[in-house]
Order: structure tokens, then sequence, then C-alpha cells
């Protein structure tokens, strides 16, 4: 990138989501589905047999282990690691959450990773969205074959999948239980639209159940 | 009077809560918990329909999901649902529903006279009759065929309703919820597996609602409320009710319906009509229980005539006394019980008829008991009546009756024994064998994880039921990994007594007169038509099915195919093993084609891609033309009335002659990194790519394993070890899904990580000769000639926006690629256009893009059509033979190289005034249109090129670049066209390329 800095006064992230759509979607008593806007999503890509020193030095420069192990996701709950594949994890967080500028978990990361790997910014690439309550696990079946039941997949653990016949991600956040889906930009509305569908069967239920 | 024929007391109806609905235009009502079948019986209406072939009145033959005439024509509107099993129905306030199959009217049906001429209509009658002439049969046969042979009628109008899937993993799986299924899921679900129970019914507890059967000390329907209100409470159990399992297939993936919202008028909001469940059990146990099938006698249709379990269900569950006066016919014990269930409920029971001359003493004493008359024995030869049974004509089993007694009667209630349902287990692969004991088929050897247990085992006392149905469960979980000890204990039960059976697969007739004995009642089969299909030589069952019909209609055969394949035994003197039995394929039930859909239906058939623009487009009115799933703007119409001529062309000439953008955001993107990114690269494409400056692009080709040219794009070095490609929209995801497999396959050797970027970038092209005039007012970079070549690439500043601008061009113009962070992509392409106001900068969209194409030869998707190599498209001379490339022993074979290819040219109209058409093929111009004339050739790509002002077009012609010059004629021969085309060089404007350089 050029060295100017962007002013940052005038620079807006624009959700690939519609924009009259408020920060929750669905808001019912026991499902909710909000956008997790403006993330940065690093994709960290490591070199022939340079993994494991590649997962060290993420971990050394975010202060969070590196998960090894496939389907795995490791949080501060701020910043999440999850892995993306064989060689691959997905760093995300939000820069406001975390007091970062724009970029800077992009240059955190180039800087530890240096040539142990690639470091991608994917963070316009990817939308991102937040299911949680009593219901989600249900909403979540109408979608994807993955099992989500408690004895199969819990916090900290995550899925490289199809939902709705989309590719995305699940990452379990918490027991509640907490979804982060991760679909690619262009179809993000396609997928809201998908799973808010899901959720309407319990539009009207009290949080009593 | 209003439900003259329902009980005083009893049954799992609700007598409090009154249920209005019409049939056939009639009011008349029922109770909460009746299916339409039991209301109109309470109500004493029994004909219900018209048969498929000879239109005879139809009844009620079941109370399950097996029925094959009680079918109807569900709601009106666009609900309205034909081919509805009236005994699945669950009775809702307001329901709607019609007989099918009858004209004018259910008593008075014209089509009725078929059943006159049913010697025309025997076996095989389709092949037979309707043979001559060749052309009548789509013409007239079909047509007339099709409509006298109607099952209901379809609602035309939009389904207003939406249907969903669902997916769920457990350890063990259970199919019914009757007496097996309940004890199955309560011993497995103590294990601590998750079990999941689903049944067809609303409630669970199968034939235990239909019986008087005591279980654990309470009444059996008791008994199983109680378990499912228990199971209900295990957060390990999942229990489905009205969800009926339709589909068994490999690696133990098990689909169900469930009619989530098919007992209500409407469904609740948000709420499908139906969901479709996959499953993905360990372990299934299959408690589907067991069909009874109906004897084979004259006239064994008529309304009145019902199973003799039917009869049970319809007395002790819904109340409803199913006649007055009734003959029960058996060849087994089982239907004794439908006797004392109806005597007990005040029907007049005129004789139990065993046709086995010994029945067991017990049984007789029974009905001494009650003062039942038992004729040992004999059988029904035939019955009578009209549109319902009045009479029965009592036969020996053994010879000639001279003189069959005849017996008055409303009601019949027949019982041929009972056949497992081997359905669940014949779809997972598994062969059911036959049973003598039983006299029908039981589930043989698991071809997968699956047990059938209870009466889908073809056990059928209570007892054993509750006892295979708890080993079944507590094996189930053992076998998914978990420990039995707190196992529940087994259930107690009365005694049912044992199940004994002697053949009667056909009954002898009355006099020797030719009586109609239906085997399979919804396809109007009968036994003489399975008679004569053997004679014929149709005896195997898969020919005999096919021929006759036989088990084809919507029911599969549950309640005939037994009886069928043991009377084609019979015809053939085999044993019913010899002829063996045809395999179940799924579905089970029959499955409204919406519910596999899902919501992936109408607009969300396929989902949609959007570029970051697409909204600024979708505001501008633009229209959009579909590329995959993605969305992309064709062109800008400006004003009511613009036509897609007049947009492309003027947006084609803003480019060309100032400056105009298009959204080029669907591009792949694929960003490679690694020491060994250039030698990957290299061996991936035609042409050399280890020299490539950092800052710089450079197109390249790649082909398949086979020459084939597979994608193009350019690809350009940002680092030392760091390249950026792009592919074609439609190949981005096979170029990745390639280049995946060399890398992970192929060449591991090689040190480099790809991944896809495409979604990161929004790309837009600035083209046109005041491209950089626009370009300089935003972008903080030095992009002079001088400074920023053709072929330059570098990143930058546009205004505030962090980017990268590459000097690539599609248009054959001055031109710039600018790839933005995509949140910012809108707010990027409206800074440029508000800075390009002065200039008068345009939009352009796919329309245009594509002339500038053809304009300037650029080869694209229609002309990479898989079965062209780079020589065919003029490319050769990028490919470096000095190197190994993907795909180049194949392009070298004689056959890519040898004279006579099609190869890429352009082609210009030479009339004024006229385009040329896509896949028009290029013939000899000397040949009439009709004659024969071999294709030279086709036209890949056409428009009207603004520039030069005629139609132009690519072609792929024999031998093409030899012939500049020539002409030929395009011909379009389904609409009769032609037109005179001058073949020339594929470049038509700036064949030196000076204008993208300048």
């Amino acid at each position: 990138m050029a060295k100017k800095q962007p002013d940052k006064q005038d620079l807006v992230r624009v959700s690939p989501l519609l924009p009259n759509e408020g920060d929750h979607i669905i808001d019912y008593a026991r499902v909710h589905l909000v956008e997790r806007k403006a993330l940065s999503a690093i994709q960290v890509l490591s070199f022939t047999g340079k993994h494991d020193k590649a997962a060290k030095a993420i971990g050394k420069a975010l202060g969070i282990d590196c998960p090894i192990e496939p389907g795995h996701c490791r949080s501060d709950g701020k910043t999440q690691i999850f892995w993306n594949g064989p060689n691959s994890w997905m760093v995300v967080a939000s820069d406001v959450e975390c007091g970062r500028a724009a970029g800077e978990l992009f240059a955190t990361l180039q800087d530890a990773v240096s040539n142990l790997g690639a470091v991608v910014d994917q963070s316009h690439g990817r939308c991102v969205l937040r299911l949680s309550g009593a219901r989600a696990r249900e909403v979540m079946a109408k979608n994807t074959a993955v099992d989500l039941h408690p004895r199969a997949f819990g916090a900290g653990q995550c899925a490289l999948t199809s939902i709705a016949h989309m590719n995305a991600t699940i990452v379990q956040v918490d027991d509640t239980p907490t979804y982060d889906l991760f679909v690619i930009r262009s179809l993000a509305r396609s997928f809201a639209h998908a799973i808010e569908h899901a959720c309407h069967e319990f539009a009207e239920e009290t949080a009593a159940g | 009077m209003s439900q003259q024929y329902r009980t005083g007391s009893g049954g799992q109806i609700d007598r409090k809560k009154p249920i209005r609905f019409t049939f056939d235009g009639k009011s008349y009502s029922g109770y909460a918990g009746d299916t339409l079948a039991s209301a109109l019986l309470a109500n004493g209406v029994h004909l219900l329909g018209r048969s498929f072939k000879y239109h005879r009145p139809r009844g009620i033959q079941t109370a399950g999901s097996e029925e094959p005439n009680a079918i109807v024509e569900l709601r009106e509107g666009a609900r309205k649902e034909p081919n509805t099993r009236a005994t699945c129905i669950e009775l809702f306030d307001g329901l709607v529903a019609n007989s099918q199959n009858r004209w004018p009217s259910l008593a008075f049906d014209v089509m009725a006279v078929n059943n006159l001429f049913s010697p025309l209509l025997s076996a095989g009658f389709y092949y037979k009759t309707f043979m001559w002439p060749v052309s009548f049969w789509t013409n007239v046969y079909e047509h007339v065929i099709r409509r006298a042979a109607g099952l209901g009628t379809a609602s035309t109008a939009a389904d207003p309703d939406f249907y969903e899937q669902c997916h769920e993993h457990c350890d063990v799986l259970i199919v019914g919820a009757g007496p097996t299924g309940l004890a199955a899921a309560l011993a497995a679900a103590e294990t601590g597996a998750r079990v999941v129970l689903v049944d067809e019914n609303p409630l669970a507890g199968g034939s235990l609602n239909s019986e008087n059967h005591e279980v654990a000390g309470m009444p059996g329907d008791d008994w199983a409320a109680q378990v499912a209100a228990q199971l209900q409470s295990m957060e390990n159990v999942h229990l489905l009710l009205r969800t009926t399992l339709f589909g068994y297939y490999d690696h133990n993936v098990v689909a169900a319906i469930e009619k989530v919202s098919d007992h209500l008028p409407v469904p609740p909001k948000g709420h499908p009509r139906q969901r479709m469940w996959t499953f993905y059990p360990r372990r299934v146990v299959i408690a589907a229980g067991a069909t009874e099938r109906p004897l084979v006698f004259g006239n064994n249709d008529k309304p009145g005539i019902m199973l003799a379990s039917a009869a049970r269900a319809y007395v002790n569950r819904y109340g409803v006394k199913p006649g007055r006066r009734a003959i029960v016919a058996t060849n087994n014990n089982d239907a004794y019980r439908t006797a004392l269930d109806l005597h007990r409920a005040g029907v007049t029971i005129a004789a139990v008829v065993d046709s086995r001359a010994h029945p067991e003493a017990p049984l007789a004493a029974e009905l001494a008991k009650h003062s039942i008359r038992l004729i040992t024995g004999r059988t029904i030869g035939a019955a009578e009546g009209r549109q319902h049974v009045t009479r029965a004509l009592i036969v020996s089993t053994q010879g000639e009756t001279i003189d069959p007694e005849r017996i008055d009667c409303d009601l019949i209630a027949c019982s041929g024994g009972w056949n497992p349902n081997v359905h669940l287990h014949s779809q997972s692969g598994a062969k059911p064998v036959y049973d003598d004991a039983i006299l029908s088929f039981v589930p043989g050897q698991s071809r997968q994880a699956e047990v059938s247990a209870g009466a889908a085992g073809g056990s059928f006392a209570l007892r054993e039921c509750l006892k295979q149905g708890r080993a079944a469960g507590i094996d189930a979980a053992r076998q998914a990994g978990f420990k039995a000890d707190k196992a529940s204990p087994v259930i107690k039960a009365h005694d049912d007594g044992a199940y004994a059976i002697e053949a009667l697969w056909i009954s002898p007739t009355p006099y020797n007169k030719p009586y109609k004995q239906f085997v399979d009642q919804q396809n109007d089969v009968k036994a003489s038509d399975v008679a004569l299909a053997s004679q014929e030589g149709y005896d195997s069952v898969e020919l005999l099915k096919r021929y006759t019909t036989q088990g084809m209609a919507t029911d599969q055969g549950k309640t005939s195919n037994v009886n069928a394949l043991a009377i084609l035994a019979c015809q053939r003197g085999e044993p019913v093993p010899q002829v063996g039995i045809t395999t179940f394929r799924p579905p089970y039930v029959p499955v409204a084609m919406g519910v596999f859909a899902g919501h992936t239906v109408g607009a969300e058939f396929m989902p949609v891609r959007r570029t970051a623009i697409h909204d600024w487009n979708a505001k501008q009115g633009a229209v959009f033309i579909e590329a995959g799933l993605w969305l992309r703007a064709r062109y800008y119409p400006q004003k009511p009335g613009d036509t897609m001529n007049d947009c492309y062309l003027r947006e084609a000439e803003a480019t060309r002659n100032n400056v105009a953008l298009v959204d080029v955001s669907t591009l792949g993107k694929i960003d490679l990194q690694g020491p060994d990114a250039a030698e990957f690269l290299n061996r991936l494409y035609i042409n050399n790519w280890l020299k490539l400056p950092i800052g710089k692009a450079r197109y390249g080709i790649m082909l398949r394993e086979d020459g084939m040219v597979f994608d193009d794009g350019t690809t350009s070095r940002l680092g030392e070890n760091h390249y950026f490609m792009t592919t074609t929209t439609a190949n981005a995801a096979p170029v990745l899904a390639h280049m995946e497999r060399y890398h992970q396959v192929e060449w591991p050797e090689l040190d480099v990580v790809l991944c896809s970027v495409t979604e990161q970038w929004t790309g837009i092209a600035v083209a046109g000769p005041n491209s950089r005039i626009l370009l300089e007012k935003v972008i903080d970079i030095d992009i002079s000639n001088e400074a920023f070549p053709f072929m330059a690439v570098g990143d930058c500043q546009m205004n505030n926006i962090p980017g990268r601008l590459f000097r690539i061009s599609f248009s054959g113009e001055l031109a710039y690629e600018l790839n933005v962070p995509a949140d910012y992509g809108e707010q990027a392409w409206t800074e440029l256009l508000e800075a390009g106001k002065e200039l008068g900068v345009a939009v352009y969209g796919t329309e245009a893009l594509g002339t500038m194409r053809i304009e300037k030869g650029h080869v694209a998707g229609s002309e990479l059509d898989g079965r062209t190599t780079a020589q065919d498209l003029g490319l050769e001379g990028m490919a470096n033979r000095e190197k190994h490339f993907i795909g180049k022993q194949n392009s070298l074979l004689p056959a890519l190289l040898d004279e006579g290819r099609l190869q890429v040219v352009g082609l210009k109209s030479l009339e004024p005034g006229r385009n040329l058409r896509i896949g028009a093929h290029l013939v000899d111009p000397n040949v009439q249109i009709g004659s024969v004339s071999p294709s030279q050739g086709h036209v890949t790509t056409t428009t009207y090129s603004p520039q030069l002002g005629y139609g132009i077009a690519l072609g792929l012609l024999r031998d093409g670049r030899s012939r500049y010059g020539e002409q030929i004629e395009a011909v379009f021969p389904l609409d009769d066209e032609k037109l005179r085309v001058e073949i020339c060089h594929p470049v038509f404007i700036d064949p030196e390329g000076e204008l993208v350089r300048g």
C-alpha cells in the first residue's frame, strides 16, 4: 500500500448487507442475529515446513495460542484465530474493540510471520454474522449438516462447511450457543436471508420458551 | 342425524371439540382427533372416490398411510392437494375435501362405463389397444387416457407456503413409536445415547391406540402417552410425531418428512408446511410395524369392505362404528379381535368366516361366549351391492360351491394376514426373505447399521414386541458406544395370543362367475390381470409389476404386493420365495416435490453474488445479467424506451471517444506467495514467468492436461515472492481448484501458497482516451506513460482510499484497472464519477464490454469452449516450447496441429443493417438453404461495431486463418436466415495496439 495514511474521517466501510438493516437482523426472544461489522480478517498461510514456527510467531505476536489441530479456534475474547485449512489460519478482530487502527493487525501479523508464510488481508472479503440464543442450534440445523450438538461441537471449535448451499465457516464462540458465521462478501445477502428465514419459526416465542 | 355411527364413549377423540368440515360440498361434523376418514365414517359416508381405471365406487380400506382407495383432493385454491389419503388427514375446522376422478358427481360417474368395457382394459392394455395408428399416440390416445385415468388435479397457482430442510445426527434412530419403538427408545435413551424417535401419527403408541391392550398395568394408549411424555422430557431424546421416515440411503443416511402444519388450516406465521429431515444415525432400529393385507375375492373393492385392523382402529381409536352388521373374514387368528371389539361396541357380527378348517379352540370359544357365529373352512367368494356392500356370498375353500350362503351385511372386515414393513430394510440394500410361518417376507441379512424389531421383524405378539424393542434399543446404544447397565426393566403386557395363519391367496368364485377380484385397488389390477400377464410370459416379478402396473400407484402396493406375488406363484406353480420380491425404493410415502426443494425455489433457487457496486447499479436502473451466481450490470438505460442496442452503442462510443467505468469485480483473483511462486506460474502457464519484473503484469494462457485452452488472464508481480493472478469470472473457482490440485498432489516440492482474494477487492476498469486525465485527478502516483507504462502495476491512493492500479486493457483503449478494498468499492466508484463529471465520464456494462472485446479480437468464454487449442485461437506464439507446462505434451499431438481445425477468425457482415447470429453455421455461399452443406464452422459471438458501422463477429472456421478476404454464408436454419459475410483478421481495430500503449 502507498505510504500516505488514509484520512480515516472520510473512509467508511460499507457493509455488504442492505444498508437499512440495523445492527440486529433478528432479535427474537430466543434467537438473535447481528452482523459483526468492520472486522479485520487476516488469512495466514504457512510456507512448507514452517507451520509450527508460524503458529508460534502468531501466538507470540497476539498473545493467543495459535490452534494447530484442525477444526479449532482460540480467542482472548477480542481476537479470534481459527483453523482455516491444513496450512492456514484466519485471524479476526474488531479494530474498534481492540483499539487498533485499520491495517494494524495486518501489519502486526506481517511483521510476526515474515518469511514463515503469507499474510493476506481478507477483511473486506468476508461478511460475519453472529447467531446466538437458545434456538441458535435449531436455526443452524436447517442450513447445515454439521453436527452442532454440544457433545460433538462446542465453544472453541470451527468447521469449514456449507451453509444453505454456500461455502461458509462456523466458529462457536460460547455455549449459549453463539456462532460466528463467515461467508464471502458477495453472498452476504443471500446468506443472511437464509439464516433469517430459518429464524422466523421462533418469532413468537417468549424468553421462557 | 349427525355422526350417527359414533359410539357413545371411548376412543382418542375429544367429543367436547366438534369440528365442521365439507366433503364434496356437503357439510359434516367430526371431533378433534378424527381423521377425515373416521369423521366421514362417523357420518355414514363410505363412498369417497372412483377407481383409477374402471371408475368403480371406492371407500375406505385402511386406517393408515397404506390406504389405496380413499384418496381425495384436500383444500381448495392455491393449497389444493390431489391424491391425499383421507386416512392420514387430521381433521381441522373448515377443512374442505373433494372426491376425485369422477364426473359429473361421485354417485353418478359417466366414466364408470369403463367398468363394462373392462375386457379391453386388461393387463398391458396400453400396449395392445393403442398400437395403431402410431401418429394417434401423442395426438389422441395419450390425451384421452390421461383425462380418463386421472388421479385428481393439482392447483396451477403458486404454492403460498414454504418448505424447509433440517439435519440431525444421533446415536440411535428409531422408526415407529408403537410398542416396539417406545420400548426401544426408552431402553436406548436410558443409556444416555442421543435418540431420535419418529412416528407418522400425531400420537405415539402405534397399534396401542387402536387395540384394547394392557401394558404395564394400564391401558396401552395411556402407557404410550406416558412413555412419550417421559421421552420428551429427556434432553437426549428427540421425539418427532407426524414424521414419516421415507428413505434409507447409503452411509446410513435416512430421510423423513415432518408434516409440520398439514393438520392446520394454514401454517402458523414463520412455520413451514412440511419439513424434510436428513438424519445421520449410528444405528437404526426399524420398529415400523406391519401392514395387513386384504383377502382377494369377487368385488372386494366395494365401499364397506375394509381391513380387519382398520375396523378395530375406527371403533377403538376413533369411536366410530364402521357398520351396523359386520362379517369378519380371515385366514388367521388376528381378525378375531375385530369381531370382539366390534361386538363390544354394539356392531352386530353376522358371522366370523375363517378359511381354516380348524381354527384354534380358544378363539372359537371366545366367539361362542359372545354368541358370535363362526363359519370355518369357508370364505367370502364375492360381495354384492352397488355403491356399498349389502351381502356376502360364502363359499367353500375346497372346490366348487353349488349354492353359496348369502349373508346380509354393511361391513366386511377382512384379514389376509400381516406383512412386516420391510420397506426401509429393503431400501437399505438388504434383501427380505420369505417366512413360511407367517406367509410373508421378513427382514434378511442387514447391509447397513439397521435392525428390525417387533412386527416389522415378523413378531406380532405384543409381549414379544416390547421385549424385542427393548433388546434392540439396548443393543443399538451399545453398538453406538454406550453402556447399558441402567437400562429399563422388561415391560409387562397382557398376552394377546400367538399369531397363526393358513394360506388363502385367492377365493374361489361362486358359480365360477368372472367376478373382479382386486389385488391392487389403487391401480385397478385384478387377479385375472396377474394371471394374464403370467400366461403372456410376463411372469417374473419385475415384469409383472411393469406390465400390470401392480404396486406402481402412489401407495406402492403396500397392501397388495405380497398377494400379487403369491397369486403369481400359484400361476407358476412355484412356492412364493421362488418368485421373489421386487426391491422397495424411496419414498415410502408420497412426498411433495416442494419439500425436496426446500426454500431454494423462485428467486432463491440459487444464491446471488453481488459486487460492492451492485446497489449503485440498481439505483441507476441498470439491467443485470447472470454470470454464474453473479449479477453483473449489462447495460444502463438512460431514459424510458432505451433499448439494449441504444445503451451499449452509447456506452461503447463513450469509452472509445472519452472515458468510462465498468465494474470488473467479478474476475477471479488469486494471491500466490512463496519462494517458488514464479516456478509454479511457469509450469501453469504456456508462456514465460521467470523474468517478470516486480510492478509488472503479463497476460497468460493456461491449458488443460489435454492441450485445450483452460483460461486466460493477467498475473502481476507485486513483490519478490508475491504474485496476483486474475482469471475469467466463470473459471475463478475451477482455476483455483486446478492450482490447488497441482500444488498438493503433483508438485508438493514447490514452496508456494495460494488463496482466493476475489472478494477482498472491488475492480473498476477506467477505459478510454481520457482515462489518464480522469485518474490523474484522484490518484497519488505518477501515471504518465513514462512512469506507468502499459502493463505497469502499483499501489496507490485514490483520494483517501488505498488501492492498487494496473495498466491493463480489455477494451483496447488506453485503460487502467483500479482495485480497492470492497467496502470502499462504491465510494471509489462514485468519487471517480464525481471527478470525471467535467470530462463527461460514462459507465458501461457487459454488453458494451463484449462489443469492444470483439472489436479487439480478444477471445473469451465463447471461444474458450474447451475444444480450442492455443493454436486454434492464434495464441500459439505465446508458448515457450523450451519449458514444461501443463498440457504441453498433448498440445503437440498431431491431431491438434493438423490442418482442417477450426480457427478463430473475424467476420464482417456484408449486408448493411444486418448483424450475424450467435450459433450461425458457416457454409459454402453457393449452397441453398435446405440442401446439405457441411458446416465449416460457426459464429461464437457477434455485435454491431459502432466504430466500424457494420455487424462484426468472431467465429471458429476450418483453416480460417488462411482464408481472410474470402466470402462465406452464415446460416441460421432455425429462422431460415442467411447472411453473406467476409472472413477477416479477428482484430478489427487498432491491430498494432497503439492505443493501449499511448
